[in-house]
């Protein structure tokens, strides 16, 4: 029988609501692991233990009273350390933030409290949810729960590294070129990023306003739906997951191929899984990501150097790692930012042309499986463009499924969706996790 | 006129810009600019290429 923090959000909260199990009880269980886990990986930055305790006997009250909010009721999350939430600073990483008090909630956390969740704390990110990874951040990078010497991607790392480890039951990051389902990728939970702008910023820190959105990460899809629509603007964006069979389906096969190894094997598999299953397949030999990953870094480099340009003045503020990244931005043109806008219009029209016959893009969620945490090139992610980028230059829904185990650490697949199609997405990616093997968490 | 692109222009960019670097960070700097400058190329080739 599973333990407690071995269930999905939609287990426990049936579990709650029939009073089998307290808030107050799984508050102090998350507490408890983290007091006992988190000194090896790192994943929360800060707690609020007397906060955490307090709110989960209202909420476990308002049970007893017949109130019960919904299915994140009394269940214990966490946020990224880019919300401001109130009694908590909002860092960002960074020494430049330390004691920076927001004066009210974000719209997310206030949506997730309205909702009846507990936060438990927040995540540790790269400083500034910028590239990563970096280890003069103010807070030591979260560790993947798989390897500890290993890195859990960025920048919402400590996210995924706390759900990875069951710490809590679900954590909602930022994503401005995949900073939610790079980490979901290496850490073999659920990265799910909604169409852009499907989610509320305010309250958020701003990387990049053109790419910048709001995702979740999970155990589940049943899970990411539940949280997703908890946080969304629209009043209900997802339904229930069914499956929906005979769609059609793309798979980049040059990324697949070009991958490492371990990531080119998930191709066979994947392709042989949904033919069996009667999906139209078509596989491509020249999706050009080089392109997207571009027009990711130009923009986001420009966009984030206007903003923080202030803060590069002295050495005592920003971490180097930071530093060196933001600095480019000096060396980016305003006719280079013009062109890297016109060439987001053009890679826009190239995908919609691709998938226009199709429902679905397959491509890998990573090239590699989760590097060594003590990578010292700041400049990770211009050096190897990531798959993750797509969605964001592109303006489309993504989500990161875990797939198999290769050398003890998870692989994942990725899949794209179209704009506004977000419930479709949602039902594909449900009937691949159908047909995936059973997965299971690190053994904490 | 095309700037070379070598440690003496990161020098005097940053300068002018008013960004903080040390000597020893200046290397590591050319070598992000030279991607930067890079992905910069690849681009206009992107949006040319079919023109």
């Amino acid at each position: 029988m599973k333990k407690f923090h071995q269930l999905n959000i939609s287990e426990i909260s049936g579990l709650i609501e029939s009073k089998k199990v307290t808030s107050l009880e799984l508050s102090k269980l998350s507490l408890k692991r983290i007091l006992s886990y988190d000194k090896y990986l790192n994943s929360f930055i800060c707690v609020n233990e007397r906060e955490v305790l307090k709110r989960a006997k209202f909420l476990d009250h308002e049970i007893n009273d017949g109130k019960y909010r919904g299915l994140v009721h009394g269940v214990p999350i966490s946020i990224k350390d880019a919300f401001d939430m109130l009694g908590m600073p909002t860092t960002v990483g960074s020494k430049v933030f330390l004691n920076s008090f927001p004066s009210k909630n974000s719209t997310v956390v206030k949506k997730l409290l309205n909702a009846g969740s507990i936060i438990l704390g927040k995540n540790e990110t790269t400083e500034f949810c910028f590239g990563g990874p970096s280890s003069d951040s103010a807070f030591l990078p979260a560790k993947n729960p798989w390897d500890i010497d290993r890195w859990t991607g960025g920048s919402s790392g400590g996210g995924a590294a706390a759900v990875s480890s069951q710490l809590c039951f679900g954590a909602i990051g930022t994503d401005t070129g995949g900073s939610v389902r790079l980490p979901a990728a290496w850490c073999g939970i659920v990265g799910f990023m909604p169409t852009p702008g499907s989610i509320s910023r305010a309250g958020v820190f701003e990387l990049s306003n053109s790419l910048d959105s709001i995702g979740v990460l999970t155990k589940s899809i049943l899970d990411a739906t539940i949280l997703t629509n908890i946080i969304s603007d629209k009043k209900k964006l997802l339904s229930f997951p069914k499956i929906q069979y005979g769609k059609k389906i793309v798979i980049a096969y040059n990324l697949f191929k070009h991958a490492d190894d371990n990531i080119t094997f998930i191709y066979d598999d994947i392709y042989f899984q949904l033919e069996k299953n009667g999906f139209y397949l078509k596989k491509i030999n020249e999706f050009d990501l080089k392109n997207y990953a571009a027009v990711q870094s130009i923009i986001t480099v420009s966009e984030a150097y206007k903003k923080y340009k202030k803060y590069l003045n002295s050495k005592m503020q920003l971490g180097f790692y930071t530093r060196s990244r933001l600095s480019l931005g000096a060396f980016v043109t305003k006719e280079n930012y013009q062109y890297a806008l016109t060439a987001r219009e053009k890679c826009i029209n190239q995908f919609n042309k691709i998938m226009e016959p199709y429902d679905f893009m397959i491509l890998p969620s990573a090239m590699t499986l989760s590097p060594f945490i003590n990578t010292k090139d700041p400049y990770l992610f211009l050096n190897n463009p990531l798959p993750t980028t797509v969605a964001n230059v592109v303006g489309i829904p993504s989500i990161v499924i875990p797939w198999s185990m290769a050398d003890g650490l998870p692989t994942s697949i990725q899949i794209l969706g179209k704009k506004g199609e977000d419930q479709a997405l949602i039902n594909f990616a449900f009937f691949i996790e159908k047909i995936r093997k059973k997965w299971s968490f690190p053994k904490l | 006129m095309k700037n070379i692109l070598d440690k003496d222009y990161i020098i005097h960019k940053t300068l002018e810009e008013k960004i903080f670097i040390s000597e020893d960070e200046i290397e590591i700097i050319l070598a992000g600019v030279i991607l930067i400058y890079k992905i910069n190329d690849n681009i206009n080739i992107f949006i040319k290429d079919d023109l």
